[in-house]
């Protein structure tokens, strides 16, 4: 099948599913709501994510991520359950990520103290819900105009007995996520400018 | 007359203008060709798994590349969609819309 019969029949189901997708949502009263802890502000900016992203996120499409060398990281929030006060295993599990976050993120930042201007600031709270599952909620400002970039609700499932390697995972994948926004502004920038590299 | 002859001339030479070497904005991606629209989405997949910016980044950009390609027809639609919509053909719609595929894509 050539190119141009595969987008025809791409634009038909797509066509279809929309139809599907107006009556499903006609017949059904509401979605699954996809829980939030209340520690962002502006939920409204996000949005629900692709299949295998987080649950909920936001991404600034202007943010030039390639202009942070820095980042100033706040102590994780262990988010209290509804009884006010956070669990000690969750305590454990934010002081675990917190660590995790400033090991990662030194590898490609510099870690700073201050809303320096070229600085990022993460935001990061952690709560345990049900103790099979994981909530975590993060936003990336710029720390000096305090301007959102990213923001990400995720929920994942306990896999492993050691919670640790989930919290271990996590701060990765925000050092990866971060490093490639970083890659891919820097090449953008460089052929806006006209000198691909 | 003269004026006239201005106007035409440049009135042709912006309709046969080159786009920008990487401009991608909404108003670019609808006046591409099919095939400029899938160039223009591999030269994105290109930044995003070349080069060396990161200090670290030891992401594995064999899986990034091949899951964006996989995602490629995707982006196509997508990048359509949203550009074919008022309310969210703004500049910046694609490159945010990218990042949300290379954000899916890192997790892997």
């Amino acid at each position: 099948m050539d190119k141009m019969t595969s987008q025809t029949l791409r634009a038909l189901l797509r066509t279809c599913g929309g139809l599907l997708l107006v009556l499903a949502s006609a017949c059904a009263s509401h979605g699954p709501e996809i829980r939030t802890l209340g520690f962002l502000e502006n939920y409204g900016q996000l949005s629900p994510g692709h299949k295998g992203q987080a649950s909920l996120i936001y991404i600034d499409g202007e943010a030039d991520f390639s202009a942070y060398s820095a980042i100033l990281i706040d102590p994780v929030v262990a988010w209290p359950t509804p009884d006010g006060q956070p669990a000690i295993a969750t305590r454990e599990l934010a002081e675990n990520l917190d660590e995790d976050l400033r090991r990662e993120l030194a590898r490609e930042f510099d870690l700073v103290d201050r809303p320096d201007a070229g600085a990022l600031h993460l935001r990061t709270a952690l709560a345990s819900k049900g103790g099979s599952h994981l909530v975590l909620e993060v936003e990336v400002l710029d720390a000096a105009s305090g301007q959102r970039l990213v923001a990400a609700v995720d929920r994942r499932k306990l896999e492993s007995t050691d919670s640790t390697v989930q919290t271990d995972a996590w701060a990765v994948l925000i050092r990866n996520r971060l490093a490639s926004f970083r890659q891919f502004d820097s090449a953008w920038r460089a052929r806006e400018a006209g000198a691909a590299p | 007359m003269m004026l006239r002859s201005l106007l035409l001339i440049a009135t042709t030479v912006l309709a046969i203008a080159p786009l920008p070497a990487h401009a991608t904005g909404c108003r670019e991606w609808n006046r591409m060709s099919e095939s400029r629209k899938w160039d223009r989405i591999d030269r994105m997949i290109d930044d995003a798994v070349s080069g060396q910016r990161g200090r670290s980044y030891q992401v594995n950009r064999n899986a990034i590349a091949r899951c964006l390609s996989d995602n490629s027809e995707n982006m196509f639609w997508d990048f359509d969609d949203i550009c074919s919509d008022p309310n969210t053909a703004q500049m910046s719609a694609i490159r945010s819309r990218f990042k949300n595929y290379i954000w899916t894509c890192v997790d892997r």
